[in-house]
């Protein structure tokens, strides 16, 4: 039995909450904004680069991060990144397909993938999951090495034609020969990402995450369905990032089954929980922050791993938030020192 | 004084559950904790084992300041608990959970003797002992928890509610084998929702409401007190 | 099919299932009494078998003596691991799985960059081949198996018979309850991890002789041992080794039939398609 009682503490909380929300929206748009404009200032091949494959990175890291907070450790994000490339690759140069028809189909393939896997394993504790996906994965690589017809074997596929262009008679002409049009590309895939993202998690869905996080009985006693909203959000997901997927394929015009390893996955866990799990801020902020400070060791692969696992063991023990939780920590830090010092104030005899 | 608790305080995050308790057991008795669900009874007894760490106050055992002890010390020490809800690991066998209650002694022969105690406390166990103690009933479940707190050979035992969810018939056995234990010298420290029984069989009894004490005194008074039998006995 | 090519294949069954089993040993282990699923198990599998290279090859010390040194050492760095990194986030269960995870590839990466990236050569101490029943067999294989066998049968032993290990199963299922009998909780995962990374380690030393040593080798068979032990039923050590010995069957035939490239995507498949039909592997264990 507990006792319940109203808590004002606890309303004004939520309240809070609201703003602060509202506020990050807010803070949302205008960095979208913001990022919009980039290109009319920055000309740089090499900084566009980067970005874009920020954005992309931030629709693997995203989507990924969703599904672990549905209490699932995914363990094969690379398998379904990989179905979204192969697929969409596949389609435009042997079907024939138009990219912008081939992108979302790619989607649908990998969501179809993930409801295949998923229904049967996600009943589970998470660590099955986590060695069927990371298997998943490892299986279709094996299987894209294995046949070179149609998947170019261990050379992957070279030569991958460019989005299709778009024209806007009188207007423009969207061709994709510049960077400048890719970067528009990926930054719309990935706001569309996040929003999409966003709605699942304000939606009845996002409470349902929420009451899985608490315990899965939980949920389940008050007669929520928890496995069709796991197998939906693992599908919705799998598909947004089989889409970045496309997008990266038609983008560098050339893939193979080691850009599709579980070190993806290993990367897109440690942007996660050094930036912070608990919100997309953070780890969007992993994302960036490992992904600039990565460009340091930029061709040295092994010293780039070893800064971001020691990263991640060091944020694991020190600063089990995250990056994210930096700033409150800080705050926090500074307003209990004041506390004290009030307490020193009052108990002072004189 | 076997046992010696002041003014404990334990929390759990920013929640006081103990708020400053004291109290006593002498060698040879046995004194009964009772309270209402939630009135911090297992967490006293947690914390004399060990488990949880107080906020404040001090707790002497043989005179000796339990402070920063590790759980395993204090079973060495003497002092054993049964907890709430029997909690035998239920993949071993009988044999295999009272061995587990011996396991930090090294005095072979005593624990030799023990095992014969505990078996003849609980012939119940004796048909059993190759079983898995999952398979056992819940009253079985309970003897093997009160059979295993017996192996660490203990000067104090901690019962956190050996009664519960056991039938009449299996109540009444129960109690008479706490009284027969006694009577073998063991102290023990018994926390109980059934109070009409427990006051029954102890020399001494405190009543506990939300982390503090309300009542203590011998056994005998305080079945008489019109308070406590209105709040406790059910009229 | 002739019946010595019958009983050659078997021979090879159990040989390549005996290093699988070994691998897997550890890591169920580990889940098994302290539901963590140790990533690391690999890097420490890396670390036994360069530890072959570093203490045979270029220290020239005796393989027999290299061997209990490595499983050691290894086994108490998995010590320090545990009291520096695991221990102050043992409840968390999930920091657990990332912190096991950054270790593999951490010290993977380290691997890259202390022990380079050109394959290791470690000297083989048995030459030759034993044979029975017209098959053979290279007699460091059949080491292998040997100190495998020996090793489950000890680690067996340890478990059901010794008062530690009573201790361990006993924290496996309830460690508050393990604590009320003064099995003290970090003890039993000390002593957890000592085990575990020294199984890692063993399979390493083993292999060394047989495999080519690269860093990456630890990942490979991190996901190896995973089928494994997902085949076998989480957690369950018959279960592993019935599992093991089925891979190298089918890897043994596989090979000899199909070649091994396509053996190990079948393999894969298989494994996968079983554990997405009945997820709980051959034992059905399931742990809440
Ligand atoms: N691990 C814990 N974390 C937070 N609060 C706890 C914890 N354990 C107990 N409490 C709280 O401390 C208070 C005392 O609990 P305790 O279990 O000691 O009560 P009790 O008297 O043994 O009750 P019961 O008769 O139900 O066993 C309760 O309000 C309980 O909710
Ligand atoms: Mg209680």
């Amino acid at each position: 039995m507990t006792r319940v009682r109203p808590d004002p503490d606890r309303q004004g909380k939520f309240l809070g909450e609201m703003k602060a929300q509202q506020k990050s929206r807010l803070y949302f748009l205008g960095l979208f904004v913001l990022l919009g404009l980039v290109p009319l200032v920055l000309r740089s091949e090499y900084y566009l680069h980067v970005l874009i494959a920020m954005f992309y990175h931030v629709i693997y890291a995203t989507t990924y991060r969703f599904i672990l907070r549905t209490g699932q450790f995914h363990f094969g994000a690379h398998a379904f990144v990989g179905i979204g490339a192969y697929a969409s690759v596949l389609l435009v140069m042997r079907a024939g397909w138009s990219f912008w028809l081939a992108m979302p189909a790619a989607g649908l393939i990998a969501a179809f993938f993930a409801v295949l896997i998923g229904y049967p394993t996600l009943r589970l504790k998470g660590i099955y999951f986590a060695i069927i996906t990371w298997g998943f994965g490892d299986t279709l690589r094996f299987i894209y090495m294995r046949f070179k017809e149609p998947f170019g074997g261990p050379l992957g596929i070279f030569a991958i034609p460019g989005p299709n262009p778009i024209t806007i008679p009188g207007l423009i002409t969207i061709d994709f020969s510049q960077k400048t049009h890719f970067y528009f590309l990926a930054l719309a895939l990935m706001i569309v990402t996040l929003y999409i993202l966003h709605r699942m998690e304000q939606s009845r869905f996002g409470l349902i995450f929420g009451a899985i996080r608490e315990g899965d009985r939980l949920a389940r006693a008050v007669g929520i369905n928890i496995m069709n909203y796991k197998v939906l959000a693992f599908a919705v997901c799998s598909g947004l990032g089989a889409m970045a997927g496309s997008f990266y394929a038609h983008y560098t015009y050339y893939i193979s089954p080691l850009d599709f390893s579980v070190l993806l996955t290993i990367y897109l866990a440690i942007y996660t929980v050094v930036g912070g799990q608990e919100r997309y801020a953070g780890v969007i902020v992993g994302t960036v922050v490992l992904m600039l400070a990565g460009e340091v060791f930029a061709g040295y692969s092994h010293y780039q791993l070893l800064m971001y696992s020691g990263f991640l063991i060091v944020i694991l023990l020190f600063l089990p938030g995250g990056l994210i939780s930096l700033p409150g920590l800080l705050t926090r830090v500074g307003s209990r020192a004041e506390e004290k010092e009030g307490e020193k104030f009052r108990n002072d005899p004189a | 004084m076997l046992l010696e608790v002041r003014n404990l305080r334990i929390r759990y995050g920013k929640v006081e559950a103990i708020r400053g308790v004291s109290l006593d057991v002498e060698e040879g008795t046995l004194v009964t904790l009772i309270g209402a669900n939630g009135a911090g009874k297992s967490t006293i007894l947690k914390s004399l084992s060990g488990l949880v760490p107080p906020f404040a106050g001090e707790i002497r055992f043989q005179g000796q300041m339990l402070a920063g002890w590790k759980p395993a010390r204090i079973v060495k020490a003497g002092m054993a608990q049964v907890p709430e809800g029997a909690r035998v690991f239920a993949k071993l066998t009988v044999a295999e959970n009272l061995q587990a209650g011996a396991y930090l002694r090294k005095d072979k022969e005593k624990v030799a003797l023990d095992y014969q105690r505990v078996l003849r406390h609980f012939p119940i166990l004796k048909e059993r002992l190759n079983q898995k103690a999952g398979t056992m009933s819940g009253g079985e479940r309970q003897m093997l928890a009160f059979g295993r707190a017996l192996m660490n050979g203990p000067k104090l035992l901690l019962l956190d509610e050996p009664s519960l969810g056991l039938s009449p018939l299996l109540v009444h056995e129960i109690f008479k084998i706490i009284e027969a234990i006694k009577g073998e010298g063991v102290t023990i420290l018994l926390v109980e929702q059934n109070a009409r029984k427990a006051l029954e069989v102890a020399d001494k009894a405190y009543v506990f409401e939300t982390g503090r004490i309300v009542f203590e005194g011998p056994a005998h008074e305080l079945m008489d007190s019109e308070e406590v039998k209105k709040a406790y006995l059910g009229g | 099919m002739e019946i010595t090519e019958l009983i050659q294949i078997t021979v090879n069954a159990i040989s390549i299932g005996a290093i699988y089993a070994l691998l897997a040993l550890g890591l169920t282990l580990l889940f098994g009494i302290m539901d963590i699923l140790f990533f690391a198990h690999g890097a420490m599998y890396m670390l036994g078998a360069y530890a072959a290279y570093y203490l045979c090859t270029k220290l020239g010390l005796n393989y027999f003596v290299a061997l209990p040194i490595g499983v050691i050492l290894i086994g108490l760095i998995g010590v320090v691991m545990e009291k520096g990194l695991f221990r102050p986030i043992r409840n968390d269960h999930v920091a657990i799985i990332f912190l096991a995870i950054g270790l593999n590839w951490f010290l993977e990466s380290t691997g890259f960059v202390v022990f380079g990236l050109r394959p290791k050569p470690v000297a083989s101490v048995f030459t030759g081949q034993a044979h029975f029943f017209g098959a053979t067999i290279s007699w460091e294989r059949a080491v292998v198996v040997l100190i495998g066998l020996l090793a489950v049968l000890a680690l067996y032993f340890f478990l059901m018979k010794t008062r530690w290990g009573l201790g361990m199963r006993a924290f496996a299922e309830d460690p508050l309850t393990a604590e009320l009998q003064g099995i003290s909780n970090d003890t039993v995962c000390s002593l957890g991890f000592l085990i575990g990374c020294g199984l890692a380690a063993l399979a390493g030393l083993l292999v060394a002789p047989i495999f080519i040593l690269t860093p990456t080798m630890g990942s490979h068979a991190v996901l190896i041992s995973l089928l494994v032990i997902g085949l076998g039923g989480l957690g369950s050590i018959p279960g592993a080794l019935i599992s093991a010995f089925i891979i190298g069957i089918i890897e043994s035939f596989g090979t000899s039939y199909l070649g091994a490239d396509i053996t190990w995507g079948m393999i894969f498949i298989f494994v996968i398609i079983f554990l997405i039909i009945r997820p709980t592997g051959i034992m059905g264990v399931v742990r809440e």
